[in-house]
This record gives structure tokens, sequence and C-alpha cells, in this order.
């Protein structure tokens, strides 16, 4: 316990030495954080298509009054769009019960208010490429992209524009392992923190063109080795062979990582999700790594 | 076990009394709620979550993405970044005990915090049970010119009611100013505090449409602050005609409002509801002040060396 706690607050304070012999290495959890919306179940979709259509069933009636003013155009259009239910009349029987009608809207059902659709999306069909294509019209219709990427469908795991409602993690296959980045505190630069240098050596094996942030320098995890390069389990190990890896998040911001090839210990890289990263990597480090990943 | 109080005579009186009356009407010292009694209308009996209440309104009507957010990679990395190695608590100015010089200090309430009124909680090391987290946003409208023209206060609360999509609560004048004309109980404005998803539809409209548009923004200011989270900005009259909900129908409204926003936060300091707050997508701007005492919340070297020792 007291060889760690040592280790520690030389790190942090960078005062003492005491480190020269102790193998330490810097790793770098890399992360791209979700671009779109978490996939949501089929369960979940009913279940807030349930909501949303109770909630506007109980809602108060759209105020049309106060949107469209009288006599203008645009409440003409609004007023051509909306569906009206049938009104009750008197000696009619209704199968699925009178209608009650306030305002245009049958308050026993969810509300519908239609939108009128804008000119420009009415244009013919074979107009509706050519606007999507003109930059310089500022009316041109919103279209979204694609949830699914070109990069999902041929599975390009080099590629960062792939599971988009995911978060991915970086993960390189230095010296026959697939790991996080891991780099070798050095004694010349044992003094300028875990973090600098976790981010340095991912500049060295990925390339300047990255732009990361690092969440904090405090390391979010340690993992140690034994002399054989084996995950130790039992903390109380006092081994003085032991070698301690430091895990520091960080998250890219903008660029690339575009692997080195002056760099001979990394050969390969990957921005995986979680589950991929189970199937990916050695049980022992994924016990181990297991509970910093997210699971969305 | 009963003690005989050194003013009675008799310990008899008090030994016997009941807490309410025996004899009908029995007034209950507990509060009677009548709706509960009358079987007249049995709907009024639910609670406001039960759908069967009249009062039920559906919430989770579409996923939050502020939430999932939060939970999927801010809360993590606010554990990691105001985490600090041998935090230790900083307590706060509390009330103090009487000395005991009177025999009248005997049950008297706790003297004041020395130096203030209100006591001032106590800073305690941040753990994964005291992640920071977004509470609910208030919004506070008060129309200067209400006092004049009565129907502003009207205005400005349908205001905030067409931004939100909730329903505001009026606001009165409580103090009698008479150069200003202002008498307590003139209806002045309008606020309303949100929660959950209308608190996250509301800040992610604030942080992607409103605020990046507005002119000579450069963030809230960093001395903004109760000292205890909550962080507290405002908006003019011209930066509210960029939300969406009033852009898109200008013609209804010939005047705006500008209002005040607090952002409620459960972070302890400041300094970490800022964190809390610039990950949700709030800039921040100017100098920060941390005050002396926050600082001092780490172990000292001569003492965390013979705690190891020992």
């Amino acid at each position: 316990m007291m060889q760690i706690r040592q280790l520690t607050r030389s790190f942090a304070t960078a005062t003492t030495t005491t480190t020269s012999n102790i193998p330490i290495k810097s790793s770098l959890i890399l992360s791209r954080t979700p671009i779109v919306t978490q996939d949501i179940s089929e369960f979940e979709k009913l279940f807030y298509n349930y909501q949303e259509e109770l909630e506007r069933r109980l809602m108060w009636t759209f105020p049309k009054w106060f949107y469209f003013k009288k006599g203008t155009v645009a409440e003409r259009e609004f007023s051509e769009a909306q569906n009206y239910p049938i009104p009750n009349a008197r000696g009619v029987w209704f199968p699925q019960g009178n209608p009650d009608l306030k305002h245009g809207r049958d308050r026993r059902f969810k509300q519908e208010v239609i939108l009128p659709k804008k000119h420009i999306e009415s244009d013919n069909n074979n107009k509706e490429e050519d606007s999507d294509n003109d930059f310089d019209n500022v009316g041109r219709p919103i279209r979204a992209n694609s949830r699914i990427t070109k990069f999902d469908k041929e599975n390009d795991q080099t590629s960062l524009e792939r599971k988009l409602p995911r978060t991915l993690y970086l993960l390189v296959n230095q010296n026959g392992n697939w790991k996080f980045p891991s780099f070798n505190v050095l004694s010349e630069n044992e003094n300028s923190g875990l973090h600098k240098i976790a981010e340095d050596g991912l500049r060295i094996i990925g390339g300047d063109k990255i732009n990361t942030w690092s969440v904090s320098n405090s390391p979010a995890a340690v993992i140690k080795y034994d002399s054989n390069n084996k995950i130790i389990h039992n903390t109380d190990n006092n081994d003085q062979l032991i070698t301690r890896e430091f895990l520091i998040k960080s998250h890219i911001i903008a660029g690339k990582f575009d692997l080195q090839k002056s760099n001979n210990s990394v050969s390969d890289f990957k921005w995986l999700v979680k589950e991929e990263i189970k199937d990916l990597v050695d049980i022992s480090y994924y016990s181990k790594i297991d509970h910093l990943l997210s699971d969305i | 076990m009963f003690q005989q109080s050194v003013r009675q005579f008799s310990s008899s009186a008090v030994a016997q009394k009941v807490g309410c009356a025996q004899v009908k009407p029995v007034h209950h010292k507990v509060r009677i709620i009548k709706k509960f009694l009358s079987p007249k209308y049995p709907e009024l009996k639910y609670e406001p979550h039960d759908i069967r209440s009249p009062k039920y309104k559906p919430y989770l009507t579409t996923p939050d993405r502020v939430q999932d957010h939060y939970f999927n990679t801010l809360q993590s990395d606010l554990l990691l970044i105001n985490y600090r190695h041998g935090q230790q608590p900083i307590y706060g100015n509390k009330r103090r005990q009487w000395d005991m010089t009177s025999p009248y200090h005997l049950n008297r309430p706790l003297r004041k915090p020395k130096g203030q009124i209100v006591p001032s909680p106590t800073i305690k090391p941040r753990t994964y049970e005291n992640v920071p987290r977004l509470e609910g946003v208030t919004l506070n409208c008060f129309v200067k010119d209400a006092k004049l023209y009565p129907a502003q206060a009207i205005s400005a609360a349908l205001q905030l009611q067409q931004i939100t999509g909730c329903k505001p609560k009026a606001i009165f004048a409580k103090t009698n100013v008479p150069n200003w004309k202002l008498r307590p109980g003139m209806k002045m404005g309008a606020k309303i505090t949100l929660h959950g998803r209308d608190a996250s539809q509301f800040i992610s409209t604030l942080t992607e449409i409103v605020l990046p548009r507005t002119r000579d923004f450069y963030g809230i200011s960093n001395r903004s602050g109760d000292r205890y989270g909550n962080i507290a900005f405002g908006l003019t009259a011209e930066e509210v005609k960029l939300f969406p909900e009033i852009e898109n129908n200008q013609d209804s409204w010939p005047q705006n409002f500008g209002f005040d926003i607090t952002l409620h936060t459960s972070a302890q300091t400041d300094a970490d509801a800022r964190i809390l707050l610039s990950g949700l997508g709030f800039p921040f701007t100017g100098s920060e002040r941390i005050p002396k005492t926050l600082l001092n919340d780490l172990v000292s070297e001569e003492e965390e060396i013979s705690t190891t020792q020992q």
C-alpha cells in the first residue's frame, strides 16, 4: 500500500523521483462520442408513441385564431389542410359514439394539426433533385442524412463515421495485442504528467492531424502486469517488477487517427463499440476495462 | 419516563391529557383532506401521476437526448474532472451553541453562525454519489412597465408559455416604492420553473439556436452564481426574438420581454456547476474567482505521510 501511495504522489506533485526502476505506462481511452440520438427499441418506440398520442388527446385545442389571423391567405391554407371530423347531427346514429366537437376538433380522439405544405416542397418530382444540389438556394428543402452511413454498410472499422448513435473507442494492435494505445513513461519525461505522455504518444503513432480533449489528468483506472506481461487480478501482490498501466480518458474532437508507417510497435487500429471490443481483446484485459466503456 | 414539571403542582392533569378533543365534533390536529372523505369524486383520490387521475399529464412523449448525453458521456467525465486525491470536507459555517452562562440559554434556539445569518453548507469530497446534474431551469420575467400597463404582465406570461410549452405563474410586486409608483400586489410579470424533458428541450433550444445567433454574446459571466451551484444570466428582449417559437410568428409579437434564466444544478460549488453547464453547451467568459477556502480541501503532505506510515 505504501508503495502505491508514493507512486501516485510523485506524479501528482512532481517532486520526488523514486520511480526510476518501477515501470509505468500511460494508456489512452480515446473515444468518439455519439453523433446522433441513440437507437430505441421497438417497445420504447411503441411506448413513446402511446404517450405522445395520449398527450395529444389531453392537450388544449390548438388555438388557430392566435396563429392565423382571420381572412388571411395563411389562415385559408391552414384550414384547407386540416381533416375536419364529421359534426354531430340530430337523428343520426353514430356507431362509434356521438362526435364531441369544439373548435373543429373531436375531443374524444387525439388532436392532429397538419401544417400546409410549402410551395417549394410541392414542386414536381423531376425538379426535386435539382433543388437539393442547388446550394445557392437558401430555400432548398431540408433533408436529414441517413443514420446508417456507407462505412456501416462496408463495415469499415477504421472509419470514424460508423455507428453514429454509439460511442466508438480507438483500439490498436500494439506488439501483437489488441488494446488501448499505451506508452512507456520514460525517465526523461516522468514529470510531465500521465495525460501529457498519453496525448504525445498518440501523436507519434497517429500523426498530429487529430484534435483531442483530455478529460482529466487523473487516470480512470489502473491495470497491473507481472514480469511475464500478464494481468494481475489480486491487488495484494507486492512484486517489485509489477508494471502499472494508467488509463487516461480523452475524446476526439476533430481530425482523424492516421497510422504512421515509421512506428513499428503499432501495426493496425480500429474504432470499435463495446461489444466489438469484447470480441476482439483478451478476456482478462476486457474484464479490467469493461466498466469504463459506455453501453451506448 | 414521565417527569414532573417544576411549575406544576398536579402531575395527573398532564399525564391524562389527550392530544385532541374527545367530544364530537373531534377537532383533529392532523389536517383532513375532505376529498378523501367524500365518496362523491373517486377520481380525485388518485395521485396526479396515476393515469386515472384527471390531473394526469403524459410527459415521457419523446426520448430525451440531453439526458442521454449526460448519462452516456458527461456523468463519468465530471466524476473524473472533479475528483482529486485526498479531498476532505470543507465544513460550513454552522449555528453555534450558547455558552450556558445564563439559565435562559436552556432550550433557546441555536446562536447565529459567526459573521452570517444563514448557515453555509459543508462541501463534501467529490464521489460517484454527488456528481453534479441539472435539476431545473427557472425563467423569471419581471416587466417594469407592467405597473403602468398591467396587460404587459399577461403578455409576458404568454411569451414564456409560447417558448417553454408550460404554464407560467404570475409574479407580484412585494415592496412599496412610492418614487417608482410601485405598490405591493401589482402583477409584474411571470415566472416558470422547468424540470425534466421541458428543461432539456429549453436548454437545447437555447444553446443550439438562440445563443449562437445573439449579437455580442461571448458567454455567461464567470462571476455569475450564488456560491452553491446555481448559475444565472439574462436575455434581453432582442435576444428573445431569436427563439424559433417567436421568430416564426413575429406578427403576433409586437413587443417582446427579456427574462432572467437560472440554471439550478446539484453541484456544491459554482466552479463545479460551470463544468457541468459547459458540458451541456453553455459557453463561459471572463476571469473566474474561486474562494480561497474552497482550494484548501486537500490533505497536506505531512499529514498524508503520517497517515500512510501508521
